[in-house]
């Protein structure tokens, strides 16, 4: 089932009008690659890279899009798509290490040496994920900002785009949810 | 309190603290007073939030929004500055892209160093960088990169190009020492010239006050000097190397922890005081690794515990290489060699014990220590005047190397003759195969089993099949035009005993069994995460060991030429089959030795260290992989790979400590 970055982009389209199918059928597509490049990281393949979400979201999107079909929606919504699974994949890789600290002995990161992480770094992103789940039930749509912008690397007008509202209300949103979320992690980490 | 915050409760907390926000600090209190109408819980829960304003946490940190840290790509024929035309990329590092560029004033080539956006647009962050360049720029030695200019082109805000930062630096030929490692370790005897100049280099920029901070092998250019097997060594990317005047932390970074964990100090980790000792500790890593093919702590481990011996990996190394390393690693950074000159000095030291082929192993004495002189650029490693003693260093060395370039020519070729002595004879005695064919069935020990016969090992409990004896065509398969370089050239190999091989990729259910650790996992699936270490545990433990990677090979072709012995769906999980996690081991068609899974579902541990040029030296019977590397090789793709890395001539590596959900193994060897 690989895809053309002709495919990619009807979907991103079909995906920006709001056809769920279109969404359905991308998030496969754009997980196997992320988890594909992350893969990658991992064995050694790249020395020097960092496994940094906006690089990896915008590698899988240059992969599967192109540069020649670039165009900031198309990105926008393609990041959407990612910020979802990018969260999976971290918290996978930060729970892994956290994983072996509790169980003793040395700690055995799944990662290359070139990772910013560092084990404070993967709790501090456990309890995120942990208080980003709170969140949600709190107030669906500043998780999702949050998410958005930490995990998918969208910017404020990107953010606003794929959620149809102002670049006003992200700011204000994310301004309260980050305090909220720095409590929470200081809180349990 | 939090927990019965509910969504209504929540969207009052967050109307207060979003107005708040929107005022003045100094009338919170009147304000709050007024919003919270005297509702105490609210008002503290409020005033719990807003307390936060100061803190900076992870949010703020990897907080991924423009600007971008993705440095734009830039192609060939681009022209930067209207001057530097783009010849092609030559890699990517923590502030950018690396390209070779053409000056287009001057002539010649250059490095461009593009700087990342978040960096060059921040005003701080520039202004640092800026004193690192005019720092750098006072170090002029031959080990270490020459940096010529920082350019900063505006951006065009009508076509939205945006504005770029970039280094110009000396352009330098060849590899780096991360690629040399990669085909294994180094005698003692190959490895000491380049030492001295890395710790020429250094030295020359601690004497300006430069900690390099992330010093590495993929700094380290080795440059052919043009003549003889000479190595000019050099040490780049100061550009992550803040002057000492600045460890005090006034301007600091995003708040990232600056270097490469693996090669980090433990002052580094922890955010301590930084020395030319922070670098000596690099180095002695470094060292560490190039003489025992492996690196003193588990892989990006935060830990520095005391560092193991490398004499435990390489027994034969000389003591006086032992001990310099060790003192490079010790803990507290005062124990170290407190300069890069200490370290040339004790590695140039006559040695204190051993006999004469001790003496020949180590270095040649000297006196005195000036780093600039160690090596020329424009002067070929080997026939340099033999007169002042800081040369002697590298004059000396050259006729040992030559004797042992020479007795390792002689060796070869003793080594090639017996190779073919001995495939000779074995393969006379056997049917020979032709190429491309089907394996050729050798008689085989006492308890050798035959084509087909499934047997379960006791130990285990798994079932393993028989790989006879024979040979193969190993490498890229006919027609597959997915090959990448490191599977070429297609070699004949031979393998001259058959053995058992795992039927299955070893099991969770197995390996649960071996670790006696209490699971509820579904045990038919494949044990995953686990470390090489741990996967040559259980092999051992089951009687067995861990394949060859000819072995390996041998027995997932199954007698098949093809990259695949039939269509992937049919006998693989995929990234589009799989559901996006490991599967239960033998749902998919076996191959001609009845073995399952060997292509997709987890990537297999194999015996051997990986080296991406190991195929272009090796072919005959039962070759066992490069003597040493940074990893090991794993094969057969994973349900999380596409097609193109599912081919049973694909490679991968992993470090021997790595372990990730989708690594797992199988074993081979003698059954009872």
């Amino acid at each position: 089932m690989e895809a053309s970055p002709g495919e990619i982009t009807r979907l991103l389209a079909g995906a920006q009008k709001g056809d769920a199918e279109a969404v359905q059928k991308l998030v496969p597509l754009v997980y196997g690659e992320m988890r594909r490049i992350a893969a990658q990281y991992m064995r050694l393949e790249r020395p020097d890279h960092t496994l940094q979400a906006t690089a990896l979201v915008h590698e899988a999107y240059l992969k599967m899009v192109g540069k020649s079909n670039f165009n900031w929606e198309n990105r926008a919504h393609f990041f959407a798509v990612a910020a979802r699974q990018m969260r999976t994949i971290l918290i996978d890789y930060a729970r892994g290490r956290g994983r072996d600290k509790r169980g003793g002995g040395q700690s055995k990161v799944p990662l290359d040496e070139g990772l910013v992480f560092s084990p404070e770094k993967s709790s501090e992103l456990i309890a995120l994920d942990e208080a980003l789940q709170r969140l949600e039930k709190l107030d669906p749509r500043q998780s999702r900002i949050v998410e958005l912008r930490f995990f998918g690397g969208l910017s404020v007008a990107e953010t606003a785009v794929v959620l149809g509202i102002s670049d006003r209300t992200v700011k204000r949103e994310w301004n309260v949810a980050r305090l909220w979320l720095h409590r929470e992690i200081a809180r349990a980490v | 309190m939090p927990s019965e915050m509910g969504p209504e409760r929540w969207a009052r907390v967050r109307k207060i603290v979003d107005e708040a926000l929107e005022r003045d600090s100094r009338e919170w209190s009147k304000f709050l007073g007024w919003a919270c109408a005297g509702d105490e819980p609210l008002r503290k829960e409020v005033e719990s939030l807003l307390a936060e304003r100061g803190r900076t946490g992870i949010l703020d940190q990897t907080r991924a929004t423009e600007p971008s840290t993705i440095s734009r790509s830039l192609e060939p024929g681009d022209v930067l500055a209207g001057r530097f035309r783009i010849v092609r990329r030559l890699g990517r590092g923590g502030m950018g892209d690396v390209y070779e560029g053409e000056d287009l004033n001057l002539g010649g080539r250059v490095a461009l160093k593009t700087i990342r956006p978040d960096i060059a647009s921040n005003a701080q962050a520039t202004a640092r960088f800026k004193r690192e360049v005019q720092t750098a720029k006072q170090v002029t030695h031959p080990n270490v990169c020459r940096i010529y200019d920082l350019h900063i082109t505006p951006g065009n805000a009508a076509s939205g190009e945006p504005g770029m930062m970039f280094l110009t630096m000396e352009m330098l030929q060849g590899e780096n020492l991360a690629d040399r490692l990669s085909r294994g370790r180094m005698s003692t005897q190959e490895a000491g010239p380049l030492v001295l100049q890395m710790a020429a280099a250094l030295d020359a920029a601690h004497e300006v006050g430069i900690v390099h901070r992330d010093f590495k092998p993929a700094n380290v250019m080795l440059t052919p000097t043009g003549k003889g097997n000479g190595i000019r060594v050099v040490v780049t990317d100061f550009g992550l190397a803040r002057s000492m005047e600045d460890t005090a932390g006034n301007v600091t970074m995003v708040g990232h922890i600056v270097g490469t964990p693996a090669y980090m100090s433990p002052e580094q980790l922890t955010l301590g005081t930084l020395t030319p000792a922070t670098d000596i500790f690099a180095l002695g890593i470094v060292m560490y690794e190039m003489v025992a093919g492996r690196r003193p702590f588990p892989e990006a481990a935060y830990l520095r515990p005391k560092a193991p011996s490398p004499r435990q990996f390489v027994p034969d190394l000389d003591p006086q290489w032992e001990s310099a390393i060790l003192r490079c690693l010790k803990q507290n950074s005062e124990e170290r060699f407190q300069t890069a000159a200490d370290l040339i000095a004790a590695l140039s030291a006559p040695a204190v014990q051993g006999g004469g082929a001790r003496a020949e192993e180590s270095l040649p004495t000297r006196q005195t220590v000036p780093p600039v002189a160690v090596v020329m650029p424009t002067v070929p490693v080997t026939p340099v005047a033999p007169a002042a003693p800081t040369v002697q260093i590298t004059t000396i060395a050259p006729p040992s190397l030559r004797k042992t370039g020479m007795w390792l020519a002689s060796g070869v070729a003793a080594c090639l003759l017996l190779a073919a002595i001995v495939w000779i004879l074995f393969f006379r005695s056997h049917q020979p195969a032709a190429p491309d064919s089907h394996q050729s069935p050798a008689p085989g020990p006492a308890r050798a089993g035959s084509l087909g016969e499934v047997r379960t090992n006791a130990k285990d409990g798994l079932p393993y099949v028989w790989i006879p004896a024979g040979t193969f065509r190993m490498g890229c398969s006919p027609g597959d035009a997915a090959c990448a370089a490191d599977e070429k050239p297609v070699h004949e190999v031979g393998i001259s005993q058959g053995f058992w091989m795992g039927q299955t990729e070893v099991t969770a259910g197995a390996y649960q069994r071996y670790t006696r650790a209490a699971g509820t996992g579904r045990g038919d699936l494949p044990a995953v995460s686990v470390t090489w270490q741990e996967a040559a545990g259980y092999c051992e433990w089951a009687g067995l060991r861990l394949p060859t990677e000819a072995e390996w090979e041998f027995a997932a072709r199954g007698g098949n030429v093809r990259s695949r012995y039939a269509g992937l769906d049919a006998i693989a999980w995929d990234v589009d089959n799989s559901g996006n996690a490991p599967q239960p081991v033998a749902k998919k068609k076996p191959n001609g030795y009845g073995l399952y899974d060997t292509l997709g579902n987890v990537w297999e541990w194999t015996a051997d260290f990986y080296s991406s040029s190991y195929y272009q030296a090796n072919s005959g019977a039962d070759p066992k992989g490069p003597a040493g590397g940074a990893g090991h090789v794993l094969r057969g793709g994973a349900w999380d790979m596409r097609a193109d890395g599912i081919r049973v001539s694909a490679r991968a590596q992993g470090a021997p400590e790595n372990h990730a959900s989708d690594v797992g193994f199988r074993c081979v060897g003698e059954l009872p």
